[in-house]
């Protein structure tokens, strides 16, 4: 009697297992049909033909797999990537659709596909809101701006909408082409409220005829500015507002239209009426300072003086100190130089 | 010429050729087919190709108990394999002397 056949060698007990490892995506039936009655066979070539005959045990389970007619799951496991990802794209797509021709839901998406021209136009629109928000390119209006103009704004905003169109009308065919698409689609819708949120709606709503064109652009930054600081400034929505915007400064005017400065307000309980304190102006290069009374800070005289904006998280950003500095806080000027007179059915007073 | 291309379209009638002739278990089958000449054939294949007839009804199966070793899996050939056999077996008479003709052909 052969020795070596009362057991089943260590060599192939392990090179079983390690076959059995490469199995382990088949089912328990098909891998125990594969491996049953292995280590009786490799006993037995290990017998005639020695322990080196054994051989590599992934390539082994290869050969096997292959031989068994199994190899369309060894191809789906080694599917290129390429494939794999067309193969979700198009289940998931194949999903959709099935839920979508539903009797209830069929006609809401029939109708919802006859707009798909209006979400290339968005989407072209999202894209180009979005450089410029990425650009910093303030103000963000409905029509991107890019650069300080709307000059470049609006024929790059045209091409992108040319290009989302050629886009959504064809289909593709290749992978990454696919995978491009579908990114970008899910991206536009992504990024819409962040670009909404950055979008100085204001901009086409205020047209106040008392301020020049350009005082409404250096309001609009100002904001813009302040909408960053927020971030940054705790109780940023203390303070006086107007149409929900802080207020930066007030200026008065008397009933002749001229300029007052010092004004001193007051609301109906004799509260001061004070500005957010943290409110900087144009480009936080200056900030409003107090008027004083015995040395404190009086923080409803109106106009403010403005000075420096100091960046100093640990002081805030104004010190008592500018006002002996080369370049102390100032009186603003006025937006306009005058108002038209005011006056009320029986005369002034 | 590489034999074994050859090899993976002739195997399965290759095993129920021997299959036929006698019951056996894989290493027996291999043994017999490297025998008959078929010296380049893998065992995995050959195990491979056993699995695959077993499930598609062409072989049966059984256990034969050991009392020295691992027990040995023997296969038989079914109805359905005699059939296959058969057909395969026309088959590549037919292929070979069509092929056989040609290079025939070629060669005067």
């Amino acid at each position: 009697m052969n020795e070596s056949l009362t057991a089943v060698r260590p060599e192939v007990v392990d090179f079983v297992a390690a076959v059995r490892a490469r199995l382990a995506d088949l089912s328990e039936d098909e891998r125990e049909e594969l491996v049953g009655g292995l280590d009786a066979d490799l006993t037995e070539l290990v017998d005639d033909r020695g322990v080196d005959a054994l051989g590599d045990p992934a390539a082994y389970a290869e050969e096997l797999r292959a031989a068994a007619g199994l190899s369309p799951g060894v191809a789906r496991l080694r599917a290129p990537i390429g494939a794999r990802v067309t193969g979700w794209i198009d289940t998931v797509g194949e999903r959709w659709h099935r839920l979508v021709s539903r009797d209830g839901v069929r006609p809401v998406w029939e109708f919802l596909v006859t707009l798909r021209p209006v979400w290339w136009v968005i989407r072209a629109w999202i894209v180009v809101e979005a450089i410029d928000v990425w650009w910093g390119g303030a103000p963000f209006t409905i029509v991107p701006s890019i650069t300080d103009g709307i000059a470049l704004g609006v024929p790059v905003l045209l091409a992108a909408v040319v290009a989302s169109v050629l886009l959504g009308r064809r289909r593709f065919e290749r992978t990454w082409l696919r995978l491009l698409v579908l990114t970008g689609n899910v991206g536009a819708v992504l990024v819409f409220p962040h670009v909404a949120d950055h979008l100085e709606w204001r901009n086409q709503t205020d047209t106040g005829p008392a301020y020049s064109k350009g005082w409404n652009h250096g309001y609009n930054q100002a904001s813009s500015d302040f909408q960053a600081e927020t971030l940054v400034v705790a109780g940023a929505s203390d303070g006086l507002a107007f149409n929900g915007q802080p207020v930066i400064n007030v200026f008065p005017y008397d009933a002749n239209g001229k300029p007052l400065t010092g004004v001193q307000l007051f609301n109906e309980n004799g509260d001061p009426l004070v500005l957010n304190k943290n409110m900087a102006t144009e480009e936080r290069k200056s900030i409003t300072y107090p008027w004083l009374r015995s040395g404190a800070g009086v923080w409803n005289v109106f106009p403010m003086p403005v000075g420096p904006w100091l960046d100093d998280p640990n002081k805030g950003f104004r010190d008592d100190i500018a006002w002996f500095s080369p370049t102390p806080p100032t009186l603003p000027v006025s937006p306009v130089a005058e108002v038209r007179p005011v006056s009320l059915p029986k005369g002034p007073r | 010429m590489d034999t074994t291309q050859l090899l993976k379209g002739v195997l399965d009638l290759a095993v129920l050729a021997v299959v036929d002739a006698e019951d056996g278990y894989g290493y027996d089958v291999l043994r017999r087919l490297r025998a008959g000449g078929l010296t380049e054939v893998g065992d995995a294949s050959v195990y491979g190709t056993l699995r695959r007839l077993y499930s598609s009804g062409a072989l049966t199966s059984y256990v034969v108990p050991s009392d020295e070793g691992p027990h040995r899996k023997y296969y038989g050939i079914t109805t359905t394999g005699r059939a296959q056999l058969k057909q395969q077996r026309e088959d590549w008479d037919h292929f070979s002397a069509t092929v056989t003709g040609l290079l025939q052909g070629v060669a005067s």
